[in-house]
């Protein structure tokens, strides 16, 4: 069985949600152990939200879509709950506490499961050019896709509201500070404020924009980013079992594919051989999924079911109808034109898995558990009452053809680059035996005439073009029947437009951190000064808070990048014997002057005319001393 | 089903690895077209011919670079398929035939062959032949409808 994320998910919110219900009232021991836990529960779903490369701030992409503002203030809320608790995590970290308790046991599974959640989304991306996080499978533009980076933030809003309710009845009950010292009980408020805040992002964006359930269905059913192991076919698999093993022969196929492109034409397995080999087995695949697809249209007159269904299922059994032939055609093809001489153990292992595939879906169309290619086991059309009981059955067996027809349709893709890449570089041939006696050729191997190529690659594209309606054919089935393997329909739509990349997890020292390290309970983060005048006027509302810490913080980051610069032009500029500025010092400064609107922020302004000034590189008339084009001052 | 008759007596007529080799090659040739003529025959068999027609390529393949093989011979283009009343039966065990043939054939070429190149193409060329006579062969408890 393939392990996917909503195995993780699932039960990670039901601890949280065990815990939220536990109550507030607990003894100080267990209430020191919540604390250190919580710290880590909260620090793990922050990491979830910084594997989002999302849009800068106050930019027009992070303002105008709602789920991206939600990411972006969901996760800058969970930055602020983790840093509040670090600091208080920290103050209890020598006092004696009570791991035993259950709503430590549930805190601390429900960050098991998250971490390994994020781990397994993680097996997805890869280090790509220049050390960026890249795809490295097919699912990973769908990771990345609109709707699932909605639903987990989503999720994870779900998991901050209960968090935060419950923090907040903890931190309440009891004397003041609950027998905690000052700096965790106060960590604690703060962290479930914030808690409290990253929840309430996420609804103000679904008014706009509501989320929709395809979304958290596909980020439940994300698998593991590695093949599953192989089953190698039984002697006598039932159809529920034949389902079940087309299926991972499907996922190993899709990665295999993946594989395979990644290496291009340098891989032993780029050769006539696989490609030839990849046609008979489509072709055969197509055929018997055609024969399943009309049993199943059978059936569902049988069992009675919708005519949209109905009408649907005899439509992709038609649309199947086109893509065996077009294989065949692109076998004959084979049967002459070859890269050279091949042997066994060139044959790719997309090659070895469609063998798989073959004979299940044979076994599944056909009367015969032991069917395989072989006259001797040819055998009747499966009864259709055999093949689908039931209504759930039909959606069983039609998942197993669609995730044939997908995993096809993936390597007519793979294979037609592959093959458009050998007839361009002159890598086809025939063998010379087979040309008319007026060809004097001495070798045994002759180049295929352009024109022939050029039939090959064209029946590679019908051949891609038939298996990809298909494909889309029965994603439309999938959703309409409700099949389980409706996930590829969304997957399919979903991939098309990525709007974030994800970070590698093992690289956590790239990212943004939550706030700088505080010492172990000894203070709160600090607030910026925009966040702090709104707590001067008593505003609680955390959708302003949010902004106002939002606000100070691209103040910082816009600083920060202006001091470098500058320090970066002083460098350049400077002679050696001049002081340099204190490190720490310029942006604090800055930030005060530029939140005050003092008169130092004034001298940074370029009077107008400057850019041509600049550019002939001189100092503007009345410049300030000491910018772009004066001499330094020394 | 002349092509059979007459190929079958070219190979069992092949005295030297070369006239083996030849026979050999257009033996494969023979299949692959036959097979690919039947592939619509009987729908229940369209993946064995396709099969056969697949594992004829191959053995036509490996023999092609055997370096015994004459390379002033053409051959195995332009096979006549047979009449549309030879039943589909008749071909498939005219094949599994021949299968069996270029099999035994070809392992005795393999065991006469100086060169290891020319054993390797021997041998993989058996086994392709191998594939095609299983292929074709017919069932003991053949279940399909007649």
């Amino acid at each position: 069985m393939t392990v996917v994320l909503g195995d993780f998910l699932r039960p990670a919110r039901a601890h949280i949600t065990a815990v939220a219900r536990s109550g507030g009232d607990l003894p100080l021991p267990a209430r020191r152990a919540v604390i250190t836990e919580l710290d880590r529960l909260v620090t793990t779903m922050n990491r979830y939200l910084d594997d989002l490369v999302l849009p800068a701030d106050f930019t027009p992409a992070s303002t105008a879509d709602a789920e991206v503002r939600a990411a972006l203030d969901g996760r800058r809320a969970l930055r602020r709950a983790a840093a509040s608790l670090h600091p208080a995590a920290g103050a209890v970290r020598e006092a004696a506490a009570d791991d035993a308790h259950p709503a430590v046991g549930h805190l601390s599974s429900a960050n098991s499961y998250l971490a390994a959640g994020r781990d397994l989304l993680q097996t997805h991306f890869i280090t790509g050019a220049a050390s960026q996080p890249a795809g490295g499978t097919w699912w990973a533009p769908v990771i990345t896709s609109p709707p699932v980076t909605a639903a987990l933030v989503a999720e994870l809003a779900a998991c901050s509201a209960q968090l935060g309710a419950w923090t907040a009845q903890v931190s309440r009950t009891g004397s003041l500070y609950a027998g905690l010292p000052a700096g965790a009980s106060q960590g604690l408020r703060a962290a479930s404020q914030w808690l409290r805040a990253a929840a309430s992002t996420v609804p103000a964006a679904h008014r706009l924009d509501p989320p929709a359930a395809a979304g958290r269905r596909l980020l439940h059913g994300i698998p593991a980013g590695f093949p599953p192991p192989r089953q190698p076919p039984g002697a006598a698999e039932r159809v529920p079992q034949l389902c079940a093993g087309i299926t991972v022969t499907a996922e190993r196929l899709r990665h295999a594919v993946r594989a395979l492109a990644g290496q291009g034409g340098w891989s032993p397995a780029a050769n006539s051989t696989s490609w030839r080999r990849h046609a008979l087995a489509s072709a055969i695949t197509g055929h018997t999924s055609e024969l399943i697809l009309r049993g199943l249209a059978e059936r569902a007159r049988h069992l009675d079911l919708s005519p949209a269904i109905r009408t649907q299922l005899a439509s992709a059994a038609d649309t199947l109808s086109h893509t065996w032939p077009a294989w065949r055609a692109t076998a004959r093809h084979w049967d002459t034109i070859s890269t050279g001489a091949h042997h066994g153990q060139d044959l790719s292992p997309i090659a070895a898995e469609l063998d798989d595939l073959v004979l299940r879906t044979g076994r599944l169309a056909y009367d015969n558990p032991r069917w395989t290619p072989d006259r001797a086991e040819a055998s009747p059309a499966r009864d259709p009452a055999d093949l689908a009981p039931t209504a759930s059955d039909l959606r069983d067996v039609l998942a197993a053809v669609h995730h044939a027809t997908d995993a096809i349709s993936r390597i007519a893709a793979c294979d037609t680059d592959a093959v458009r890449d050998a007839a361009s570089t002159c890598r086809l041939y025939l063998p010379t035996r087979l040309l008319p006696e007026h060809y004097d050729i001495p070798s045994r191997y002759a180049p295929a005439p352009s024109a022939l190529a050029a039939e090959l690659t064209g029946c590679y594209d019908t051949a891609a073009t038939a298996t990809r309606s298909a494909a889309v054919a029965l994603d439309n089935l999938a959703v309409t029947t409700g099949s389980p393997s409706s996930t590829l329909a969304i997957a399919r739509l979903s991939a098309g437009s990525p709007v974030t990349a994800r970070q590698r997890a093992d690289d956590d020292r790239t990212q943004t951190p939550a706030l700088p390290a505080p010492l172990p309970g000894v203070q709160q983060p600090r607030a910026g000064q925009v966040e702090d005048i709104l707590r001067s006027l008593d505003i609680t509302e955390p959708g302003m808070l949010l902004r106002a810490a939002a606000i100070d913080q691209a103040a910082r980051d816009v600083l920060a990048n202006a001091t470098a610069n500058s320090r970066n032009r002083d460098s350049i500029s400077q002679p050696p014997q001049r002081k340099p500025r204190t490190p720490d010092h310029a942006p604090t400064s800055a930030a005060k002057d530029l939140i005050h609107g003092g008169a130092h922020t004034r001298q940074h302004v370029i009077p107008a005319g400057s850019v041509r000034s600049l550019a002939a590189g001189h100092a503007p008339e009345g410049a300030p001393r000491n910018s772009p084009g004066h001499p330094p001052v020394t | 089903m002349t092509e059979i008759s007459g190929i079958t007596t070219r190979l069992r007529e092949a005295a030297s690895l070369p006239d083996t080799l030849a026979a050999g090659f257009d033996a494969f040739e023979t299949v692959r077209q036959l097979a690919r003529g039947s592939e619509d025959a009987v729908p229940a068999l369209f993946a064995a011919f396709m099969t056969t027609a697949d594992a004829a390529v191959d053995g036509r393949d490996a023999i092609t670079i055997a370096p015994s093989l004459p390379p002033d011979q053409r051959g195995g283009a332009g096979v006549s398929m047979p009449h549309a009343s030879v039943p589909v039966e008749e071909i498939a065990d005219a094949l599994a035939g021949i299968g069996m043939l270029l099999t035994d054939q070809l392992a005795r070429a393999a065991a006469m062959a100086a060169t290891a190149a020319d054993r390797a193409a021997c041998t993989e060329a058996a086994q392709a032949a191998g594939r095609i006579c299983q292929m074709m062969a017919r069932g003991d408890h053949d279940r399909r409808p007649r």
